[in-house]
């Protein structure tokens, strides 16, 4: 197990910080245009993207496996079972998480500052980097769900990574194979690595977060 | 820069907010635009300083329409009647103001300290502009629309949020501060004593509709202004 441990580390991290910086950079303007724009079937959105927050994680498996399978639309790109079909599965239970909170983040902003903006002549794009800079600590907050959410679970990176030794097995797969195995101290141990990772990466993102207070 | 509006409509939630065939706000000078709560005098602002699109009709400023406001080009300085600052301190708010309109960093500077000494805001510069008073703000706002020296100068409600003694005091300076810093200029009020004491030409916007009342003569109350 030892051997296996730093390389099992160093993918989890992997897989999951890919994933997690993919859902913020489609997230996070994803999250801005639906604080910002007033269309019809846009409250239906939010409350959809508010569900989508709490995604159970192995019916997004089944979804991108069925989508990623030898027989599936996507079967040609030969994704299934590799690292990508992971990141795949948690960049989509990461984007409404990351959607959600920077809307939230965006719209708790006072009400005209995108008009002042606006006002002040800052294009589209100027406007978007300036409201990111005042709502830094939601974005922040985002990306702080984001990672947690996709680095613990398990339901969707055995579905679609298949949890191969060596290949696709990450932290959170591993300690289900050998808690079924009964090494539970093994598995108690991986656990700790675990929070260890969730809790280092919150404490960096917290300690930015808070300096960033005005 | 004269601003001509043109057959200008703005419709928002199914109902017609404005609606004004035609309209000139005169070169160099001071138009008030009078109206109850409700009239769309925010709205005719905002349309003026680009930041809404109106429904129909145009808007010209100096000859040229209007487009999307942008940068250095911007013809336009709003006040907001409810000041809204980034985080950051005033002199933060009044840079940024200025960066966006292209100005370089040393005239930055010292327009914001000349502006600041002006509308009597210097000792605020430092200061977290979010946390400013109600009547500080309104002045801090009312400085970030003056630094720019836009060809358009436009106030919505200026003396909104500030109280009765800083009311008459700011009431006092605005027009030599507009003669200072603002060319063509629109203000919108509620009262008008305010339009009385700071425009050369009225006109009341009421139900959406804008029409002329007769110009201030002699302190005598202008024809058809609302009480």
């Amino acid at each position: 197990m030892n051997a296996e441990l730093w390389p099992i580390v160093g993918r989890t991290i992997l897989v999951s910080g890919v994933a997690t910086v993919l859902a913020v950079l489609a997230g996070a303007p994803l999250g801005y245009l639906m604080a910002r724009s007033r269309f019809r079937g846009r409250t239906l959105l939010l409350a959809l993207v508010n569900t989508g927050m709490g995604l159970p994680p192995v019916v997004v498996g089944l979804a991108v496996w069925l989508m990623l399978a030898r027989s599936g639309p996507l079967g040609g790109l030969d994704l299934i079972y590799t690292k990508a079909a992971m990141v795949a599965a948690q960049f989509v239970i990461g984007v409404p998480l990351v959607v959600g909170v920077t809307a939230a983040a965006v719209q708790a902003l006072p009400r005209e500052l995108p008009d002042l903006l606006v006002s002040l002549g800052a294009g589209p794009w100027r406007t978007m980097l300036l409201i990111a800079r005042e709502a830094r600590l939601g974005l922040l907050a985002a990306l702080m769900a984001g990672f947690g959410a996709v680095i613990s679970e398990v339901g969707a990176a055995m579905t679609v990574g298949g949890n191969l030794q060596g290949s696709t097995r990450v932290l959170a797969t591993a300690i289900v194979t050998l808690t079924g195995r009964g090494e539970i101290g093994a598995a108690l141990i991986l656990g700790g690595v675990l929070l260890l990772i969730a809790f280092a990466a919150n404490l960096v993102l917290t300690i930015v977060q808070q300096r960033a207070e005005p | 820069m004269d601003v001509e509006l043109v057959g200008l409509r703005f419709v928002r939630d199914h109902r017609l907010v404005l609606d004004i065939p035609s309209a000139t706000f005169a070169s160099g000078r001071t138009s008030a635009v009078l109206g109850p709560n409700g009239a769309g005098k925010s709205t005719l602002l905002r349309l003026i300083a680009g930041v809404e699109r109106p429904t129909a009709g145009e808007i010209r400023i100096g000859g040229r329409p209007l487009a999307r406001p942008r940068g250095a080009a911007t013809p336009t300085a709003l006040s907001f009647q409810r000041p809204t600052f980034v985080r950051g301190t005033v002199r933060h708010n009044l840079d940024l103001a200025l960066r966006l309109r292209g100005v370089p960093p040393a005239e930055r500077r010292s327009r914001i300290d000349d502006v600041a000494a002006q509308c009597g805001i210097a000792p605020l510069l430092d200061r977290p502009a979010r946390r400013l008073s109600g009547g500080e703000a309104q002045r801090a706002g009312l400085a970030r629309a003056l630094v720019l020296r836009a060809p358009v100068t436009l106030l919505d409600e200026p003396l909104s949020g500030v109280d009765a003694a800083g009311r008459e005091r700011l009431l006092a300076e605005l027009p030599g501060l507009l003669a200072e810093y603002a060319s063509t200029t629109v203000v919108v009020t509620h009262q008008r004593d305010e339009a009385l004491a700071l425009a050369g030409s009225i006109s009341v916007l009421s139900q959406g509709r804008l029409r002329e009342a007769e110009p201030p003569a002699g302190g005598a109350s202008p024809a058809g202004l609302p009480d």
